[in-house]
């Protein structure tokens, strides 16, 4: 072999090997589904990278398995719960709601869900499309997700080249997460993406002073109190834009989009928002569903507030349960539980079930 | 553009690549176009300085050739007159950017009202000034032809790999590459990417993780002075890890492309005098001031109390050098000091050498010394240097170890884990140093390996700077300390 050829390969071996190792430190360093890393418990969830839990899970259900699909911000994933969706309704759903989510990152998110989903229906969360600047929200969900042509695209439409390469490259962005990864990190880099319970996380202790809460809840709607008084939702044109091209792209795909608002303190702050982005969503052909609106069959307690703007996992309960119903009376999802093609969430269902159980036989020894 | 951002990792490849596609004619317009670009991303209005700087010494320049070829009598004082002009405009750019606002402080403190300046200091002035008066000093005394293709020339001054932090190069080497031929080499690479490398751990892993520990304690109003010790101890290595760092990435960028640029750091902390110490640190900014500062002041030749004077004088215009700003002087003085203070002690043992304990004692001395010099560089002004100093001298009882241990991120400003791989990464730079200083030295014995085993090398450090470097947009990308001089 000449000597050129001889070195080409060895700069070709040497940058395959580069890539290998690369991938492989990149997967220890991006942010975990915390099961794979210790055992969770049903009263337990509260897990520091809710988001990434939530992604991994997408990954691993079944190709257009998904029904419903839920997108929005963290009030969205502390206030579902697909899998109690599945095991009371039979509703196949995930939520691929973010954390701190803004109405451009929805044009992504919504990408993801229709790059593997085949969804009859989209629900959006209505709260958050005033917010229409990616900021760093992103970052809470670009490390977790694969290369995809939309990933470029939000990468090139960010205008930086910093963060497009970084959205690009998760270990750039993630690298200093060296400073938290553990030996499980390590151990469980190969282990499939299995979360039992299809990536429902929520948060357990309700707000350390939380009766203000529900009385703000209970309150007639108002305009921003003082607690938030830097967030101002405004329907701009880019907001409305936003949410036509959501709704065409849903359209394009086969599924119904539709509008939602989770029941919270600050959705029922924002009701003028809300209102006035309900009657434009009517007026192009979008349902909107604002639950700070029904209370009849809701009930919420002050332990059911973990903040301003999340529920605790009871209230997540109580919620999904009312949105359940809800979903069933006004949309046409069939029941899947049984469904071979579903054996997926069963199983799934079955690990709720036991965890509810044994959540029940604690409280009972408890008392 | 920094080296440490993701802009020039895209830019180097890109210009190698087109460097060595293009035919030799168009090689030195490609790199002049790219030092400029290069250059311009700071602030394109500083172009204009930094082209104003080169036509200047380069008229000039022409200028000392021509009389010097007519060689009549009244040319040398015409001669002398063109190079002082030079001087006066370069060193006055520098002054008006650099120095003015020191200069109008001092007036003011002095009871003189002066108003100051509202100028941004040029990236990396002091450099380029320094290297275009370095060549036409060169020309007056007739050490290098003149260089007539003003595209080289410009080329020098502006060569971006060392435009901003140096090396300071010499014309005698850096111009005659501008005309050699530069074709792809293997080995070129293959050395330059290894000594990037290196470059990029020292600045990245080393001095950027150490900068959160010092700035953490510099920053504080007030801190003990074990603490202080620390943190000084730490940005001793900071600053060795940022300025070395730069000029290995230089000195490797400009490696990759065929040219060699001069060495700048010979494992300054391995030193056993503090003289030797300035023949290892900074070489091209020591030779610079030998060269055009100390020998024409006399050198060595004019008796013990000349020589002093000269040190002196020497190490308070490096002082000056570094920045505009009296904590600089005083670092420049207590240097210069230390080298006085050696004469005067060590004249007749600077040519024992060494071996075992006494060498690491001496050794460990100059370290001190350097270290304790470090304080007023360091220091946000000379009020906080002499604090420290107090604090240093009087208060610098050793806290319990666990108590340390358990508080790492209220007392250093960085996790226990980032203090461990700090401490680590010092370590590594050491026991290089340790072989690099041997002969051959460790670059040279890594390079003589074969494959299996010089890949693990590349490998340990491309990830550990991955992995355990500090950039990004998490970080935020740091620029160079130097470049600030």
């Amino acid at each position: 072999m000449s000597k050129k050829r001889s070195r080409i390969l060895s700069i070709i071996l040497f940058w395959g090997i580069f890539i290998l190792i690369f991938s492989y430190l990149q997967d220890i360093v991006i942010p975990k589904n915390s099961d794979r890393r210790t055992e969770r418990l049903f009263n337990s969830l509260v897990t520091p990278y809710t988001n990434a839990a939530r992604s991994r899970a997408f990954e691993a259900l079944p190709v257009n398995s998904v029904d419903v699909a839920f997108i929005g911000s963290s009030t969205v994933f502390c206030g579902v719960n697909p899998i109690q969706l599945y095991t009371d309704y039979g509703i196949a759903s995930h939520d691929y709601a973010v954390g701190a989510s803004t109405g451009a990152l929805t044009d992504y998110i919504s990408d993801l869900v229709f790059e593997r989903q085949a969804p009859h229906y989209v629900l959006l969360d209505a709260t958050r499309l005033y917010a229409d600047f990616l900021n760093s929200s992103v970052n809470n969900i670009l490390p977790m997700t694969k290369l995809t042509a939309s990933k470029v695209n939000l990468a090139l439409s960010t205008k930086n080249l910093t963060s497009a390469i970084e959205y690009l490259v998760p270990l750039l962005m993630c690298h200093q997460n060296w400073t938290e990864t553990n030996v499980n990190d390590f151990l469980f880099s190969f282990a499939p993406n299995n979360d039992p319970l299809l990536g429902m996380v929520g948060l357990v202790n309700p707000a350390q002073d939380a009766q203000p809460l529900l009385d703000s809840y209970q309150k007639p709607a108002m305009e921003y109190a003082d607690f938030t008084p830097d967030i101002k939702p405004v329907l701009t044109e880019l907001s409305k834009a936003q949410l036509l091209a959501f709704r065409d792209k849903c359209l394009m795909h086969g599924a119904q989009p539709m509008l939602f608002v989770c029941p919270s303190v600050f959705g029922n702050q924002c009701t003028k928002f809300l209102l006035e982005l309900e009657s434009f969503a009517k007026e192009n052909g979008i349902q909107m569903m604002n639950f700070n609106l029904h209370r009849n069959d809701l009930v919420l307690e002050a332990d059911d507030f973990s903040d301003d703007h999340h529920l605790t996992i009871a209230g997540m309960t109580k919620f999904t349960d009312v949105l359940g119903k809800y979903l069933k009376n006004a949309c046409i999802i069939p029941d899947r539980r049984g469904d071979a093609a579903y054996a997926r969430y069963d199983e799934s269902a079955a690990v709720y079930r036991a965890a509810l159980l044994r959540l029940s036989e604690q409280k009972e020894e408890a008392q | 553009m920094l080296f440490n951002s993701y802009e020039f990792l895209l830019f180097f490849p890109f210009v190698c690549i087109l460097f060595f596609v293009l035919p030799e004619k168009l090689k030195n317009p490609w790199l002049l176009l790219c030092s400029y670009f290069f250059y311009g991303l700071w602030n394109f209005a500083y172009l204009g300085l930094i082209l104003f700087s080169t036509v200047t010494t380069y008229l000039c320049s022409l200028g000392l050739s021509a009389l010097r070829n007519r060689n009549l009598p009244a040319d040398r004082r015409r001669m002398k007159l063109l190079v002082t002009l030079n001087l006066i405009i370069n060193l006055g750019i520098l002054f008006v950017f650099k120095y003015y606002n020191l200069f109008a402080l001092t007036m003011t403190n002095l009871g003189m009202q002066v108003a100051s300046l509202n100028l941004l200091l040029p990236v990396g002035i002091s450099f380029y000034t320094f290297q275009s008066l370095g060549y036409s000093l060169d020309v007056y005394r007739g050490d290098v032809k003149v260089e007539r293709n003003f595209l080289i020339y410009a080329l020098f001054v502006s060569f971006f790999p060392q435009l901003v932090a140096g090396p300071i190069e010499r014309a005698s080497n850096l111009l005659p590459q501008f005309r050699e031929k530069h074709r792809f080499s293997y080995e070129s690479m293959r050395k330059g990417l290894l000594i990037m490398m290196w470059g990029f751990f020292l600045k990245m892993v080393v001095a950027d993780r150490a900068a959160q520990l010092v700035n953490h304690i510099y920053n504080a109003e007030s801190s003990t002075g074990f603490l202080y010790l620390v943190a000084t101890s730490v940005f001793s290595f900071q600053i060795y890890g940022d300025f070395a760092g730069y000029s290995m990435i230089a000195i490797g960028a400009a490696e990759v492309m065929g040219f060699k640029l001069m060495r700048n750091f010979r494992q300054p902390y391995l030193s056993q005098s503090v003289s030797e110490f300035w023949r290892r640190w900074h070489i091209s900014l020591s030779n610079w001031f030998r060269d055009y500062v100390y020998f024409p002041l006399g050198g060595s030749r004019r008796g013990t109390a000349r020589i002093l004077v000269n040190l002196l004088i020497v190490f308070l215009l490096s002082g000056l050098w570094h920045g505009a700003a009296y904590t600089f002087i005083l670092w420049g003085f207590l240097n210069g000091i230390y080298q006085v203070l050696e004469r005067l002690t060590m004249r007749g043992l600077k040519d024992i050498r060494r071996t075992g304990f006494k060498r690491f004692l001496h050794i460990l001395l100059t370290y001190c010394l350097i270290t304790l010099a470090w304080v007023p560089f360091r220091a946000s002004s000379i009020q906080q240097a002499f604090y420290i100093f107090s604090r240093i001298f009087s208060q610098s009882v050793i806290p319990s170890l666990q108590g340390i241990i358990g508080q790492t991120n209220a007392t250093f400003g960085i996790g226990k884990r980032e203090v461990i791989a700090l401490a680590l990464s010092i370590a590594v730079v050491v026991i290089v140093d340790l072989l690099e200083n041997r002969n051959p030295g460790l670059a040279q014995r890594i390079e003589n390996r074969p494959a299996w085993s010089r890949w693990p090398i590349y490998y340990a450090l491309l990830f550990v700077t991955l992995i355990f470097g500090v950039y990004g947009s998490s970080a935020g990308v740091s620029a160079f300390i130097y470049f600030q001089f």
